[in-house]
């Protein structure tokens, strides 16, 4: 499987989206650069953290209309499997690929940390490959991560089971702790948390917080795109 | 004839009926030319049929350039048009691009005098027309809100440049114009009365020769033949206007949308408190961009920067914003 990583000028994280899948998955990856319209083929596209445009306007409000976004649209409206993590999730709700938006944590800090996730949904594109109700423990680092929507859209969310992933306690405001989204066909997923973080047990003093937890969601895209192949 | 209880209202000019639909009157325009607030009168045949017909063209114009107004199309006589029905604000609003009638008496303009930048009076409707303030007019309740007030003299500015632009191209200088507007059941606010010779001052280009109700009031020349020459010049088709472009400010202000708790504004009120300025009951931290736009018309400046604020500056799921254009 061919996945392509988007680079936006501010992202930091396409490094580790792309060693996720070159050393994990074993698979190959491409990055895409923001002026690009060419998508290079690939069968997944991942738009990883960081700060792209400096989060002028607001997180992800430019990068939206990066040339590379358009083709981005085009894919994902022809159910092509897009996942977007911590800044890649706020570019896709301004992109209104996803709906709803990323406000300022009630905290009002920039929160890196270490929280429990609860698997809402294990039947999404980037989520099979976990247990329903499982709690994971994912790495968090985000000052804008608060997720709002009108009332009628987060009845809808639930009432149609897109909301893939759950903060087990409140983590930054968001509403009924949503931490991840994905649209109303399954092809488009959004969390703040970044799975592609935690691959690695470690037994390190922090050891607990590093349990691969992560590998489902790569593990889910992958098994998804194996069965499309088949 | 006509049974009397059917006319909602007459005018000096003009004669309202209730329209087909319930939201809709009939307008028939009267042969008759009146000035100096009535003291001069006189039947002039054909007057009424001609002044529909120019009010027609002109409320096209407006109404292909997205400018709200309450005509509907013709009736079923020539004199008559059909309207919305609208509840009128009782103000007259003139637009002056240059010196003529009371305000070269009032303040010694020489005749003609170009102004620099067009002005906006207002007038309330009562038996003498008197001169009235922005802020007397909200005093007196004699609009609903301070931004229909603000949107009233935008809309006047919008539609002073499609006029200047439109007559021009046909030699002709709009020299000044009354408007009036009401609001429909929505609450909208959209441009009434009509668009006829009697509300504007109209001077050739070249020759400077009167082409509106100044020849009734200052008997220059026959009222009828005027306007039927004027109609014949509106219909001719012109060349496209080169297009002149303006450079306009716009400011927009985006702020947390209503009931949305906004985390950053509230820590910042929780500062001021601790500062001791408990006097402070609420705060909204926003944004404000101030863009120059360049287009043709503040009509299209506004469009275009309205559209950036929607689609760009704010995010409509958490946001809202304010946009105010400048000359």
């Amino acid at each position: 499987m061919k996945f392509g990583v988007v680079v936006f000028p501010g992202s930091n994280c396409e490094r580790d989206m792309a060693d996720a899948v070159r050393l994990y998955l074993k698979e190959e990856a491409v990055f895409l650069w923001h002026d690009d319209t060419d998508l290079q083929g690939v069968d997944c596209v991942l738009l990883p953290g960081g700060f792209s445009y400096g989060d002028y306007l607001r997180s992800g409000a430019i990068a939206r209309f990066s040339p590379v976004m358009e083709s981005v649209k085009a894919f994902a409206n022809k159910g092509g499997p897009v996942l977007g993590v911590c800044n890649g999730f706020q570019v896709l709700t301004e992109a209104h690929l996803l709906p709803g938006a990323l406000m300022r944590n009630t905290s009002l800090k920039f929160q890196c940390d270490h929280v429990d996730v609860v698997v809402e949904n294990n039947r999404s594109l980037f989520s099979s490959a976990y247990q329903a109700g499982q709690t994971l423990r994912l790495p968090i680092a985000h000052a804008d991560g608060n997720f709002f929507a009108d009332p009628d859209v987060i009845r809808q969310l639930e009432d149609n089971h897109q909301v893939i992933f759950r903060y087990a306690s409140d983590v930054n405001g968001s509403v009924n702790r949503i931490a991840g989204i994905c649209n109303e066909k399954g092809n488009v997923v959004g969390m703040m948390p970044h799975p592609e973080r935690n691959l690695w047990p470690a037994s390190q003093p922090h050891g607990a917080n590093w349990n691969g937890d992560g590998r489902g969601v790569f593990d889910s895209i992958l098994k998804a795109g194996l069965q499309a192949l088949k | 004839m006509t049974v009397a209880t059917d006319i909602l209202a007459e005018g000096k000019t003009k004669i309202l009926r209730p329209g087909s639909q319930p939201d809709e009157v009939l307008v028939a325009f009267k042969d008759a030319a009146t000035a100096f607030n009535g003291k001069k009168y006189a039947e002039i045949p054909g007057k009424g049929e001609l002044n529909a017909q120019i009010s027609t063209l002109l409320f096209e114009l407006l109404g292909r350039h997205g400018v709200p107004t309450c005509f509907v199309g013709g009736g079923s006589k020539p004199a008559e048009l059909v309207y919305k029905r609208l509840t009128m604000i009782p103000l007259e609003v003139v637009v002056r691009n240059y010196a003529y009638g009371s305000i070269v008496k009032r303040f010694g303009f020489d005749e003609g005098m170009p102004f620099r930048k067009p002005l906006v009076e207002f007038f309330h409707k009562t038996d003498d027309d008197p001169q009235i303030t922005e802020e007397l007019i909200l005093e007196l309740h004699l609009v609903p809100t301070e931004a229909i007030l603000e949107a009233i003299k935008l809309m006047a500015l919008q539609i002073n440049e499609l006029f200047l632009a439109y007559f021009a191209a046909r030699g002709i200088r709009c020299a000044d114009f009354k408007l009036e507007f009401g609001l429909d059941k929505n609450g909208n606010l959209l441009l009434g009365d009509e668009l006829s010779p009697d509300n504007f001052r109209l001077r050739d280009s070249q020759t400077g020769a009167v082409l509106d109700k100044d020849v009734f009031r200052l008997d220059l020349a026959d009222l009828a033949e005027t306007y039927r020459t004027l109609l014949k010049r509106l219909k001719e088709d012109t060349p496209t206007e080169t297009a002149k472009k303006h450079t306009y400010q716009a400011e927009v202000f985006v702020q947390s949308r209503k009931n949305i708790l906004n985390p950053e504004s509230k820590a910042i009120l929780e500062g001021v408190h601790v500062l001791g300025y408990g006097s402070i009951q609420s705060l909204n931290a926003g944004k404000r961009f101030v863009l120059k736009v360049e287009a043709e018309t503040l009509l299209e400046a506004e469009q275009q920067a309205r559209k950036l604020a929607e689609t760009v500056l704010s995010n409509p799921v958490i946001e809202d914003f304010e946009l105010r254009m400048k000359r």
